[in-house]
């Protein structure tokens, strides 16, 4: 347990030096919604409280913001369903062709959301979705997908398969065995990519402008037409409420489940 | 490793892939051949392979294509140097600090790319921070906003979490006791990670970079308000056919340019993966 | 087993995607606005206007002209938006592909107020709501006299007499090809002309800007001194901020629009809106709110709003048919050579 145990001062340095390349522009960000300035500028001339106030109050970056997060978890906890049986499928049943198949459930990734989002408007329309909810989540479950798929095959096929193979020969039954056995297993696989997925597609702005409507508008997608004409820190303030409430999230999951418990393999 | 494929393999894996393949079939390859339509239709309904003739008979578009994919090697690399460590710590540690950690390397994902772009010209401008201290240590001032470096360097810091988060999951399934029985047989901390964990963790090399490469190949923002014109990328200049000159069709070939790319890549790299394996 | 799982999951899964989705309403009105003090000022003046006289409230989108064109051109039987917002190529582009539905004074009777060279070039498919210009902003600091006409401040960068301290919009910036247009009258319409002080003043400003935020970032920081910009925000700027000043060098500035539209197919609520944003009342409540000039002629500015507003006099409005189908040479020429 060298490793775990002491962290040497190397490594105590790295970590303070990319903490810092990890964290300024985001400071600076965060300084900035507190400017007093009615322009967008750094070091601000003064601070206030008002940017904060004035984003917290309106409408149309809250309904946005409320909208993302149903979105982003509709749409994530959809690929996941689709991806772990998927990616089980292609570590363990070796069948023929599952090779390429990964490759297939991959390739959405390599396709620029730009040509996507147009190509996704006129194909829904022409199949009866255009302008519909579901059309936007199909197309954010598109974007998304590839990301479960790869997080949970990569962990997946470091796992042993005697583990699975001893509970069937022990009498488990394949859902009892999966649900008990494999799931535990993939934990830090579907926490990491099920947070790619909701960050993803919480920040996603292409697909977004061209699916969403009035009633489902995204936050990126009002923070980017808000930022054509008006030039203010609102958007900054935005960003910080933004950071603030998934900070509260990681704490909520740490609170009533452990943190460490999401990516730690029970061996 | 391999066993026989039975029929009773083949027709559970194709059981349970089945959702999956469907949904993407439907989602993703039918808007695919609605863009590649797009591309080779000419005006009077026919067939023409006019716009890949433009974009691939340009040497102009064959140079931003070749600094797009030098741009994203890069940047893929420079994350998993930059991020294995991180992997490590975040797999390693536990409780308050492990919550600190991953909160770190998802932060920069949580800022409007347009909102942190403005973060890394305050840092990066004339009268920014790198210059303010440069200035202090009376040396020669730079610029990095508009040159490649200052890009690559912006694009890093987002990509990160995806090289960390893949690499780390997977460390978190590698058994601990490998790593101290290779220190106990005399092997130095460095030499235990290169020859003992680097080597367990290649799956999750290969997620990240495969996931890092293919979104930097496709990431334009940072280049459009960070670049200038003599810093490029593909996806910008799709973008501009798109909004600006509204030309689709061009837009389109571009973009298939760019999918027919990053594909090959993904197959490279999982090839690599499966020979890693095999090993 | 898991594969039925699946299934259930996905399907119900499914199922409540469309329930807990934000319903989308019968049939309320789609109109479109920009973001932010745009979006207040149309719900404040234009949509307060049309709940008054129909009693019912429209939605409000807010998104950019492109979208919106895309959004119609996918679905033009049964188009998603029925009152377009565009800029004024892809209403030119719109109208031409027959997505839009002409606009006359027996649909909107506010329109017989609204001069004709507001929607003349549009063939009456679409008219200018409110329009603006690009002029200078200066430090008046480092720059006490800026040159008095744009051939001399594009000269005077050349000769690096103001270090490398000035930014001009790109041409891949939104309106860039506009303000290429606008360059092309100062020199007898000469393209190469322009494209060459473009590359020849490329050693001497710090860059052509893309993002109106950071291009106001960056005067705002004092990392240059001259900045070409959009008049509503350059006037803000210097009346919030002394050491600025705002101007329009000679001889004037291009114009650049808003457009409204009623879409083809749409529903016919769409005139009454419309008429409610050109309405005297909603069209002087907007310029006050958004500080741009505005199309209805019946319309008197109060003294100090008429300060900030550039006068139409001043405005020179795109020839836009003459340029439009060489605005893609123009990004590729842009990209090409100006590095």
């Amino acid at each position: 347990m060298k490793i775990r145990s002491r962290p040497g001062s190397l490594m105590v340095c790295y970590l303070a030096v990319i903490s810092v390349f990890l964290l300024l522009p985001q400071l600076i960000v965060v300084v900035v919604a507190f400017s007093e300035a009615s322009f967008v500028s750094f070091p601000p001339p003064g601070y206030s409280t008002k940017w904060m106030v004035r984003v917290l109050s309106d409408p149309s970056f809250m309904k946005p913001l409320w909208n993302s997060v149903v979105l982003g978890l509709s749409a994530s906890i959809m690929a996941a369903a689709l991806a772990l049986p998927a990616s089980l499928a292609i570590v363990r049943h070796r069948f023929q062709g599952a090779r390429a198949l990964q490759n297939f459930l991959l390739s959405p990734l390599s396709m620029p959301t730009l040509i996507l989002a147009i190509a996704l408007l006129f194909f829904l329309n022409d199949i009866g979705l255009g302008n519909t909810y579901a059309g936007l989540v199909f197309g954010h479950v598109v974007v998304v997908l590839p990301y479960l798929v790869r997080t949970i095959v990569a962990v997946y096929s470091g796992t042993d398969p005697r583990i699975e193979e001893a509970a069937y020969t022990l009498g488990a039954k394949p859902l009892s065995t999966f649900w008990f056995i494999t799931l535990p297993m993939l934990r830090p696989a579907i926490f990491a990519g099920g947070m790619f997925a909701f960050l993803v597609s919480f920040d996603e702005v292409a697909v977004a402008l061209l699916l969403s409507n009035a009633s489902s508008i995204t936050l990126p997608v009002s923070i980017l037409t808000y930022l054509t004409y008006n030039y203010d820190p609102a958007v900054a303030a935005i960003s910080v409420i933004k950071m603030i409430i998934v900070v509260l999230a990681l704490l909520v999951l740490e609170r009533f489940y452990g943190l460490q418990n999401l990516t730690m393999q029970s061996r | 490793m391999s066993r026989p494929r039975s029929m009773r393999q083949n027709a559970r894996g194709y059981l349970l892939t089945f959702p999956a393949f469907a949904f993407l079939v439907v989602f993703f390859v039918g808007p695919l051949i609605v863009n590649l339509f797009e591309s080779v239709k000419n005006e009077d309904g026919g067939l023409t392979y006019a716009q890949y003739v433009r974009a691939l008979g340009d040497a102009y578009y064959l140079e931003v294509l070749g600094d797009t994919i030098v741009l994203s090697l890069a940047v893929t690399i420079a994350s998993l140097v930059l991020g294995y460590p991180l992997a490590i710590a975040i797999a390693r540690s536990r409780g308050a600090l492990k919550s600190f950690l991953i909160f770190l390397v998802v932060t920069p994902l949580l800022i409007n790319v347009v909102v942190r772009t403005f973060g890394w010209m305050v840092i990066f401008g004339r009268s920014g921070f790198i210059n303010a201290i440069l200035k202090l240590l009376d040396l020669d001032t730079a610029t990095l906003t508009g040159t490649w470096t200052g890009i690559g360097i912006a694009m890093v810091q987002v990509l990160l979490p995806f090289m960390v988060l893949s690499i780390a999951s997977t460390l978190e399934g590698i058994d601990g006791e490998l790593e101290d029985a290779a220190i106990t047989l005399g092997a130095t901390p460095l030499k235990t990670i290169i020859h003992v964990i680097f080597p367990l963790s290649l799956q999750g090399v290969i997620t990240g970079t495969l996931l890092v490469f293919a979104l930097s190949m496709g990431s334009f923002v940072t280049v459009m308000l960070m670049g200038s014109n003599s810093t490029m990328v593909l996806p910008l200049l799709v973008y501009q056919q798109l909004n600006l000159a509204s030309d689709w069709p061009f837009a389109a070939a571009l973009g298939n340019i760019l999918i027919f790319v990053v594909l090959i890549a993904t197959a490279l790299q999982l090839g690599l993966a499966k020979r890693g394996v095999r090993r | 087993m898991i594969t039925r799982l699946s299934k259930v999951t996905l399907s119900s899964l499914v199922a409540l995607t469309f329930m807990m989705g934000p319903s989308i309403a019968d049939d309320p009105l789609v109109v479109v606005s920009s973001g932010g003090i745009w979006l207040e000022s149309a719900k404040a003046n234009f949509v307060s206007c049309y709940e008054e006289r129909t009693g019912e409230q429209p939605e409000v989108l807010t998104i950019n002209s492109s979208e919106v064109l895309n959004r119609i051109r996918a679905n033009p039987d049964n188009p998603p938006i029925d009152v377009a917002l565009l800029s004024e190529i892809d209403a030119i582009r719109a109208g031409e592909e027959g997505l839009l539905e002409k606009l006359s004074a027996d649909n909107v009777p506010n329109l017989a107020d609204v001069p004709e060279i507001f929607r003349e070039q549009w063939n009456n498919y679409a008219t200018i709501q409110n329009f603006g210009a690009m002029i200078v902003l200066y430090n008046k600091e480092a720059v006490p006299e800026p040159p008095a006409d744009w051939k001399t401040l594009i000269d005077e960068t050349i000769e690096g007499k103001y270090g490398d301290r000035v930014s001009f919009p790109a041409v891949t910036m939104a309106w860039g090809p506009m303000f290429t247009w606008f360059l092309t009258t100062l020199y007898d319409g000469d393209e190469d002309m322009v494209f060459e002080k473009y590359k020849e003043m490329l050693p001497n400003i710090a860059n052509y800007w893309t993002s109106p935020v950071d291009a106001m970032n960056m005067f705002a920081a004092k990392e240059i001194d001259i900045l070409v910009y959009w008049d509503g925000r350059a006037y803000a700027f210097a009346e919030e901020n002394d050491w600025a000043g705002a101007y329009i060098p000679d001889p004037g500035a291009f114009q650049s629009a808003a457009m409204i539209a009623k879409v083809n197919n749409g529903s016919d609520k769409a005139w009454t809106y419309i008429d409610c944003v050109l309405s005297p009342e909603a069209q002087l409540g907007h310029s006050k709110m958004i500080k741009y000039p505005i199309v209805n002629s019946k319309v008197e500015y109060p003294e100090e709003l008429a300060a900030v507003l550039t006068p139409l006099e001043a405005v020179r409005q795109p020839e836009f048919r003459s340029f439009m189908d060489k605005i893609p040479d123009w990004i590729e020429r842009w990209n090409k050579e100006v590095r």
